[in-house]
């Protein structure tokens, strides 16, 4: 459905976009993550032809964005950040414009309109002009418009930005109706809502794809992420000649105990599972003589994902580096991307 | 065809939602026959020549003496948000990723500017239809056909120049005075009392790209093909442009 290959987008010397590749099946529900510049908008912009390409190939449906602009306008839908729309128009007025622009005529055009006026929930408002509607309105309008024409990709900048708690829910409601009909690529820097709504997720950071899979992958191969919290009880020297035993404990086990409480922070490989975990604790208890008064699994969340993926130091790691280094030869800048390899 | 059509349909109705549209018309209207019932019109080099009824003929010409000048002034105004407007509330990344043409879009935007034009010149044609009726032996309508053709053709060329200073422009303001940078000395360009500060080899170019020079001509009946031959071209040039513009614009 859409392919993006080493993808590279320069706004002047500034390198917004530094080889981006992914591929979205049909039927997926793909959220586009990353922090504020990382490069989705400009990405997105590229994809619904608005922008230009540096260089890399871009196919939707399997026609290039550049030499088939105009067919793969007419398969994608759009929506931009902020969902601009005209404000002196109606609803319907706005959605009737934008139904003959995509050349949707007779009783489908009436069909279609009415459909997405009633899954978007705009009903109550049809006739209301645009620039009387709140925030949470605007956004159905824009997503209305970008399914107006069943398009069979769906191009989604930001959709819940700006919105209430309760305004973000029944967005997110509409995006999963949208998904079980359209192919929908999603940005967002909102965790919690690309958990909820995508079957697969792409974070990018700093224009450079860090890290795909789905929420539950993402979440799995960061296991070492995944935190206990234990506190026993029994004699001070009975806890700290157990716990120095344990495995990958944070901080200094001896060090946490008083009045015959300890109450430590360690990280388990997810890979050994929870039952892996069994023996290390059976010892503790029986062999160490202590009590377990709580046991706890910090699971890491996406956030956790996502922090670590996005953090300046994690986009410099050892692949990144070189991957820089090559680039920044071929930019004729070797000392800079040196520069990183040896802080490494 | 069907997207020209909505994106003419969709402009009219920005206007019409506005009060763009009824400003220009009345300020148009308001003026032009102020101008030529109660004002004097000077003619040529300043010379006296009275309001319509000192003059007491029933022809049409000072009338459209004054549409060279306000048009000018007014088309400019009348036009300059057609691009900028849509930068700013970022609407252009909407309706340039429809799957539309560059030139269906200009076209669009070019023919609701030309109707809401057409649509003051039939209000106005409440002018010529009063001084008929005052005329003991009516109006030669002759005239009034010739003036509002070279109006039509004229009003057309100050459009296409409001609209491709708009495409260049981010901010209203900008649109407007570089339109009237352009509009107001095509304007003046030729007429006598400019000319009289021309330079002797300036005068003839001066005569050629002045429309109120051109204008005139077509007003009077004479229907050279040049006069509208070259306001056609001018407009289609100026048109031309701006989908080049668009279409530059859109790839950054």
């Amino acid at each position: 459905m859409l392919e993006i290959k080493d993808l590279h987008k320069f706004y002047g010397s500034f390198h917004a976009v530094k080889g981006i590749s992914f591929d979205v099946q049909p039927g997926e529900i793909v959220g586009f993550l990353g922090p504020n510049g990382a490069g989705k908008t400009t990405t997105m912009k590229i994809i619904v032809g608005y922008m230009s390409m540096s260089s890399g190939d871009v196919r939707v449906n399997g026609s290039s964005v550049v030499d088939d602009s105009l067919a793969v306008r007419e398969c994608i839908g759009y929506l931009p950040e902020h969902a601009p729309i005209y404000e002196d128009m109606t609803v319907l007025e706005y959605l009737s414009f934008i139904a003959s622009m995509r050349a949707l005529k007779g009783s489908r055009r009436k069909e279609r309109i009415e459909y997405v006026i009633g899954v978007c929930a705009l009903q109550p408002k049809r006739r209301a002009s645009i620039k009387t509607l709140s925030k949470g309105y605007r956004q159905r309008v824009g997503l209305a418009q970008a399914i107006i024409h069943e398009p069979k990709l769906v191009i989604l900048d930001e959709p819940t930005v700006g919105l209430d708690p309760n305004q973000i829910i029944e967005i997110r409601e509409l995006l999963r109706a949208i998904g079980e009909k359209n192919t929908v690529v999603l940005s967002s820097h909102i965790l919690s809502e690309v958990e909820a709504t995508c079957s697969r997720v792409i974070i990018a950071a700093d224009g450079r794809i860090v890290a795909q899979g789905t929420p539950k992958d993402l979440e799995r191969e960061h296991a070492h992420l995944l935190q206990w919290q234990l506190r026993v009880r029994g004699e001070n020297a009975d806890i700290a000649a157990a716990l120095s035993g344990l495995p990958g404990v944070i901080g200094d086990a001896t060090s946490v105990c008083s009045d015959g409480v300890a109450t430590i922070q360690f990280q388990s490989d997810h890979s050994e599972g929870e039952q892996g975990f069994a023996p290390g604790l059976k010892r503790i208890t029986i062999e160490g003589n202590l009590v377990v008064e709580e046991l706890r699994a910090e699971r890491p969340t996406l956030e956790d994902v996502f922090k670590t993926l996005t953090a300046p130091a994690a986009t410099t790691s050892a692949a990144f580096a070189a991957e820089e280094a090559t680039l920044a030869a071929a930019l004729d800048e070797a000392p800079i991307g040196g520069d990183k390899e040896n802080q490494e | 065809m069907t997207r020209t059509l909505a994106i003419w349909r969709k402009e009219l109705k920005s206007y019409f939602n506005s009060p763009i549209a009824y400003v220009f018309m009345v300020l148009f209207l308001l003026y032009a026959a102020a101008k030529f019932f109660i004002w004097s019109s000077p003619g040529p080099y300043g010379a006296f020549r009275g309001n319509f009824f000192i003059q007491g003929e029933a022809s049409l010409t000072d009338y459209f003496s004054v549409f060279p000048l306000v048009l000018a002034f007014l088309v400019p105004a009348l036009c300059m948000r057609l691009w900028p407007e849509e930068y700013k509330s970022g609407t252009v990344e909407v309706l340039m990723t429809l799957p539309v043409k560059p030139w269906q879009v200009v076209f669009g935007k070019f023919f609701a500017m030309v109707t809401i034009l057409l649509f003051t010149f039939v209000l106005s044609f409440s002018v010529p239809w009063a001084v008929n009726l005052m005329a003991v032996d009516g109006l030669d309508w002759g005239p009034v056909i010739g003036g509002y053709v070279a109006a039509f053709l004229m009003g057309t060329a100050y459009c296409s120049i409001g609209l491709l200073t708009s495409a260049f422009a981010r901010e209203q303001v900008v649109a407007l005075l570089a339109a009237l940078f352009i509009c107001l000395p095509l304007a003046v360009a030729g007429t006598p009392d400019i000319d009289l500060f021309t330079p002797t080899w300036l005068s003839p170019f001066g005569k050629f790209i002045g429309f109120s020079v051109r204008f005139e001509s077509i007003e009077k009946g004479v229907l050279d093909v040049r006069d509208m031959l070259y306001f056609t071209s001018f407009t289609g040039l100026f048109v031309f442009l701006n989908i080049v513009v668009v279409e530059f614009r859109r790839l950054r």
